[in-house]
């Protein structure tokens, strides 16, 4: 494991403090693997929640369902509904669902009995379609609906959509929570590992700073060594969440159809292993604050 | 160049180490600086080399006054200040040139020149053959050539010598002495702690003694006289070995 953590030869460090000495530190590689490798699938789980709620939401976003009940539903009060919808503008589409498209629907829920149909006070479904979902419109085709068939109710899916979008944005929040929770978690790890090597190393610091040495000379090779760490473990994480990802994607496809298929495009996966470069940001800051307050206790 | 005013220096809440010091040290001057063990020496220099701040008095280093001075000017102040310490404290894990480079590499110096003057320097102390080697796999007379190589590679305008010729032998020791005499006929400030009254005995420059915290002057050409609690000495190598004007 340890050959595995020491691709960047220790001559690329280049330095005076001699932090290329394995004394206690080398864990950090091990915690921004982690910390990338989780980025990366909350990232994922971020994007893949998105792509969720779309699957789940398409066609009914755009979409009213108007429902007829049978004693209301002759054939010509609901073709002049169906009329009166069309000449509604923004609508795009009116369709009334067939009945053989609704016994398809409710086959699995009737477990397949025929000559139940004409017993069944089933209504007539009519599907209106918008260019765009808009509530002035979708206003406008409840008053339309009220105008010519009273009896008649219809469903905008807000209820449903909203469950779903609060849902989505619930655990979306959680994601970037954890996130932010990691940044930080990296952040304060850094900073301890920092003020530890300075310590094991306050002979080099006073040497150097007696020569002269500016705090920013000094705090670069703090800064340097963390850089490296956090790179080793950020390439570490990123391949391991780029595995999981791929492994979660095969399961998927594999898997129910009620869940959607998790598959990203290439500008999707190339984010995801962008994220885990906060992870060197901010252990970079964290490395260069720690070195610069502890360097201010020296005269 | 270097001016001590009523300076006094403890360490936590304990006595002071050092009481009320008042000297000038005048550029180009040459000193001793001597005195039992305990008696301060190490801590007068942490001062010199602006190591750390008194805890009274002032302390001016090439004209500024170094108690208000921003941290960042006080390294630029210790850049003009070679110290070759007693325990050379040397980086191990670095080359001996890589050690003797760091100044250089402090300051700022390209790499070029930095190859040059180390390899010459390193030469002249009779390094020449070993400047890839580890200072812990080399005997203690070559950890102190490449400590004081490394204290004179930068031409500081200060050079601080803590007992510099302790490990190294009476001709070698006299040829380090003969160095610090030709950077110190170049304009470079010395002052050197030391024990070996054979270097005392040849060599006849102002000694500062200190004494229970406290600082006494000894001229070889004005003979013993007590500065302690006075109004700051001077020392100047104007005049051959040295002047105290008080």
């Amino acid at each position: 494991m340890s050959k595995i953590f020491n691709l960047f030869p220790n001559q690329i460090v280049g330095h005076d403090v001699p932090l290329h000495l394995k004394l206690g530190t080398e864990f950090l590689v091990l915690l921004v693997t982690l910390m990338a490798f989780l980025s990366v699938l909350s990232a994922a789980g971020i994007v893949g929640l998105g792509h969720m709620t779309h699957s789940w939401t398409s066609g009914l976003e755009n979409s009213v369902t108007i429902e007829v009940p049978q004693q209301s539903s002759n054939e010509e009060s609901v073709n002049r509904l169906i009329l009166s919808l069309k000449k509604i503008d923004g609508v795009s589409k009116v369709e009334r669902l067939g009945q053989k498209k609704m016994q398809e629907m409710l086959d699995p829920w009737l477990g397949g009995i025929t000559g139940l149909w004409e017993d069944l006070p089933l209504p007539a479904l009519i599907t209106v379609t918008l260019s765009e979902r808009d509530e002035g419109k979708i206003d406008k085709i409840g008053e339309t609906v009220r105008r010519v068939l009273p009896d008649a109710t219809m469903d905008a899916h807000e209820e449903w959509l909203g469950d779903l979008v609060k849902l989505a944005n619930s655990l979306r929040f959680v994601s970037l929570a954890i996130f932010c929770l990691m940044m930080l978690v990296t952040a304060v790890v850094v900073a301890g590992a920092v003020r530890s090597r300075m310590a094991i190393h306050h002979r080099e610091l006073e040497l150097l700073h007696i020569m002269g040495a500016s705090d920013s000379y000094i705090t670069w090779q703090f800064v340097r060594y963390i850089m490296i760490q956090s790179l080793k473990g950020v390439v570490f994480g990123i391949v391991l969440g780029g595995l999981t990802i791929g492994v979660l994607g095969v399961v998927s496809r594999n898997g129910s159809d009620l869940l959607p298929h998790i598959d990203f495009d290439l500008v999707e996966m190339a984010v995801f292993a962008a994220v885990p470069l906060i992870l060197i940001a901010i252990a970079v800051w964290a490395a260069r604050i720690t070195a610069l307050r502890v360097l201010r206790e020296m005269p | 160049m270097i001016k001590f005013e009523h300076v006094g220096l403890r360490y936590g809440i304990g006595p002071e180490v050092l009481s009320d010091i008042n000297f000038t040290l005048e550029q180009g001057s040459f000193h001793f600086l001597c005195g039992p063990s305990g008696a301060g020496k190490t801590s007068l220099m942490s001062l010199l080399y602006l190591g750390r701040r008194p805890t009274r008095g002032t302390i001016q280093a090439f004209g500024k006054n170094t108690n208000v001075l921003p941290r960042e000017e006080l390294g630029l102040l210790r850049q003009g200040i070679g110290v070759i310490f007693q325990d050379f404290r040397l980086l191990p894990h670095l080359s001996a040139f890589e050690n003797v480079a760091l100044p250089l590499r402090i300051n700022g110096f390209d790499e070029k020149k930095i190859k040059l003057h180390v390899e010459e320097l390193l030469d002249w102390v009779g390094l020449g053959d070993c400047m890839h080697r580890l200072p812990p796999t080399m005997s203690g007379g070559q950890q102190q050539r490449i400590a004081i190589a490394r204290a004179v590679i930068a031409n500081p305008k200060l050079l601080l010598a803590d007992e510099p010729t302790g490990n190294l032998d009476d001709e070698i020791g006299m040829k380090l002495m003969g160095l610090f005499e030709q950077l110190n006929k170049m304009g470079t400030t010395i002052v050197i702690a030391t024990h070996s009254l054979q270097i005392l005995d040849r060599l006849p420059h102002p000694r500062l003694i200190l004494e229970g915290g406290n600082l006494q002057v000894f001229d070889p050409a004005l003979g013993r006289e007590d500065l302690s609690g006075r109004d700051t000495p001077s020392f100047s190598s104007e005049k051959a070995g040295g002047v105290v004007h008080v």
